[in-house]
């Protein structure tokens, strides 16, 4: 595969997202950009409900009825999307790229399997029907694929359902449908928080092994700093539906971080190279949609919140390439100082 | 499997001794003589006594109730007095015509529920939806009998396509009689099958197992055919299954209204004769149906559904 000719695997830029809630619009994402070069693995870190499902779920064009793009445009491997359409030639686009360009990795494998058909036809029952593969090639191609993400017994495993296989099984097989397109960007939306801490060591491990194996890059979605650290390059953090902090370099962020949330993610997070689930212990909860202020949405829970927080749009005030930091009284910033990068209204 | 079978078989045989038992009793606790129906108001009270002696009525109801279980366990259905022959020989001319009615009936309800359900799935505003919610209007509105004659009257009479009843001697006529009559019966199941079809279609395609199958960039037509209809169809398996007693008894009305010479004729002139041997034979075998009906449901349900294969 040769993804250097074709560019950015996914540059997304300005996504925002309405959702129906009972005939409300709410905004569930505002303004989230972020880009991936080849073979790049992207954390998107961010609390339960901060959007970071709807956003792999918005690039795949796979959002729930009620969800309604109302800003966005999105480029994979120098194709140009302008997310807002949804007229039956985008969706055709979009549609073309799920499998062969992107694939997705699903949160729960206990429900995203097929309950009545056997696992091995769900690893390549796509791929066989877009490359015409014959019945024989096809199954043969499964064990193949099986055997890769780390499924030994895969001759007998080939013709299980997914109820007679164990969650970290079930994950593995995803996995394996996940890469059977040869997907240059595979995004993975929590992949391990269904699973035993020691299962999901081991798919951590199985990550690791597919990136250098297939030159893929990831997009890989958790709330675990943890397992950004282990595994990615860059890192993005979202709250409440914004980018709050994102960083091509993710040393940069782990050394010193910029925005308040980021900061007190790394504090709840003690040992950033123990893969563990923990809650955070960030003083009060992330707002639910209806809550959604003006301003900068991590403010009621922010220690260096000001007035000037609660107004307005917070601006980028990194002032390095390859760095966004939203927020106006960074960490480290002089007290009252002027905000780097400087704001005006 | 065979285990599951024969324990499922004999799982049956208190559920037809029960009918049996209750269709005894409720017959021979009914006001009425049957000596007296066979030889009319004008008999003498002593030939109407020696006709009873002769059928046996004259013993103790428990004593009759064993010499007809006896009789049973032998494979005798008795005699009918009414048609003058043993009843295992009537049922051999009715049974078949009945259940082909049946089996043709579920079929049909099969063959409009699947794609209106799966159309008014998929495009909930659309013309199928629309035309969904009409008919549940009007057939929920309107009894079997009632859905029969506005069907022979359009496609037996005025278009005439169909025979508007009876029942010819030729294999190919008989087959055609027997469509509209089916159709009729199915009408009044087709509205229970969409709905209870649509929801799990809707629940289906709303599915994480649909939207992971759509990220593998499977095509919305092996989607629609190999994992909603077909765990949809789990759904659409049971409901047919309970809604069989309803074909059978929509059955037994609709061959009087269409003149099919099936069961329900045959049940119907026993009742009104008090033909016990009769009427108890065909509860008998009416409940029979239902039981081979049920382990059909559950064999259908095996197979569809991976998960039921282990109890
Ligand atoms: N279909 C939907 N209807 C209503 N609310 C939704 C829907 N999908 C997501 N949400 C809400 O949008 C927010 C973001 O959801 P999600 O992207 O799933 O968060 P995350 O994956 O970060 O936990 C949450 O508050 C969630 O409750
Ligand atoms: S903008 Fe203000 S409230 Fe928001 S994180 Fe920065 S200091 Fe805190
Ligand atoms: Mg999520």
């Amino acid at each position: 595969m040769t993804v250097d000719s074709t560019g950015e695997p996914l540059i997304v830029e300005g996504l925002s997202l309405a959702l129906d809630i009972g005939g409300v619009q709410l905004n569930a994402l505002r303004d989230v950009s972020f880009s991936l070069r080849p073979g790049e693995a992207r954390g998107l870190v961010g609390e339960s409900g901060s959007g970071k499902s709807l956003t792999l779920r918005a690039i795949l064009g796979l959002l729930p009825p009620n969800a309604r793009i109302t800003s966005g445009r999105m480029v994979v491997a120098g194709q140009e999307f302008d997310l807002t359409r949804t007229d039956r030639d985008h969706r055709r686009r979009i549609a073309r790229l799920r499998g062969a360009q992107i694939a997705m990795i699903f949160q729960e494998p206990g429900v995203a399997l097929n309950p009545v058909v056997p696992v091995g036809r769900q690893i390549v029952d796509a791929v066989a029907r877009r490359n015409g593969l014959t019945k024989r090639a096809a199954r043969e191609y499964a064990l193949h694929l099986m055997e890769l993400v780390g499924i030994h017994d895969a001759a007998a495993k080939i013709d299980a359902y997914p109820f007679e296989l164990s969650g970290g099984l079930k994950q593995r097989v995803m996995i394996a449908a996940a890469v059977a397109g040869e997907p240059q960007l595979i995004l993975c939306d929590e992949p391990t928080t269904a699973l035993d801490v020691t299962v999901q060591k081991q798919i951590l491990s199985l990550f690791t092994h597919l990136r250098d194996e297939l030159h893929a890059s990831l997009l890989y979605v958790t709330h675990d700093l943890a397992v950004v650290a282990q595994l990615c390059d860059s890192v993005t953090v979202l709250y409440s539906g914004e980018v709050m902090e994102s960083s091509d370099d993710l040393r940069a962020v782990f050394d010193g971080a910029q925005h308040p949330y980021t900061e007190a993610l790394l504090h709840s997070t003690p040992d950033v190279d123990r893969i563990e689930q923990r809650l955070y212990s960030i003083p009060g909860s992330a707002a639910s949609l209806s809550d959604r202020t003006d301003g900068c949405q991590f403010a009621p829970r922010c220690e260096y919140a000001r007035d000037d927080c609660r107004t307005g749009s917070i601006p980028d005030t990194s002032g390095t390439p390859g760095r966004v930091v939203r927020c106006l009284h960074k960490v480290g910033a002089p007290a009252d100082g002027v905000p780097v990068g400087g704001i005006d209204g | 499997m065979l285990r599951w079978f024969a324990r499922r078989l004999l799982l049956a045989i208190p559920v037809v001794w029960g009918v049996v038992t209750i269709s005894f009793f409720m017959m021979h606790l009914a006001p009425g003589d049957p000596a007296r129906t066979a030889l009319g108001e004008k008999a003498s009270n002593a030939s109407v006594a020696a006709l009873r002696h002769q059928w046996g009525l004259d013993q103790s109801m428990p004593l009759q109730y064993l010499n007809y279980l006896k009789q049973l366990v032998h494979g005798d259905l008795g005699t009918s007095v009414y048609y003058h022959a043993p009843i295992t020989s009537l049922m051999a001319q009715r049974l078949p015509v009945t259940i082909i009615l049946v089996v043709l009936s579920a079929i049909l309800t099969m063959l409009i529920s699947v794609p209106l359900a799966s159309r008014s799935a998929t495009h909930p505003n659309g013309i199928a939806a629309v035309a969904v919610r009409l008919f549940n209007a009007v057939v929920q509105g309107a009894p079997t009998f009632f859905i029969g004659a506005m069907l022979i009257l359009f496609l037996g009479v005025r278009i005439a396509i169909f025979p508007a009843g009876g029942y010819p001697a030729d294999i190919g006529g008989r087959a055609w009689a027997l469509v509209l009559p089916a159709l009729t019966i199915a009408l009044g199941t087709v509205p229970i099958m969409v709905r209870g079809l649509r929801a799990a279609m809707i629940e289906s395609y709303g599915s994480e197992y649909v939207a992971f199958a759509r990220s593998k960039g499977l095509p919305e037509r092996p989607i629609r055919y190999g994992y909603v209809l077909r765990n949809a169809g789990i759904s659409g398996v049971s409901i047919l299954g309970i809604q069989v007693g309803a074909l059978a008894s929509g059955a037994l009305v609709i061959e009087q209204v269409f003149a099919i010479p099936g069961m329900g004729s045959m049940l119907m002139t026993g009742i009104l004769n008090r033909d016990y041997a009769l009427v108890q034979a065909c509860t008998l075998v009416f409940g029979l149906l239902v039981v081979v009906v049920y382990l059909g449901t559950d064999l259908a349900y095996a197979r569809l559904d991976p998960r039921a294969r282990l109890s």
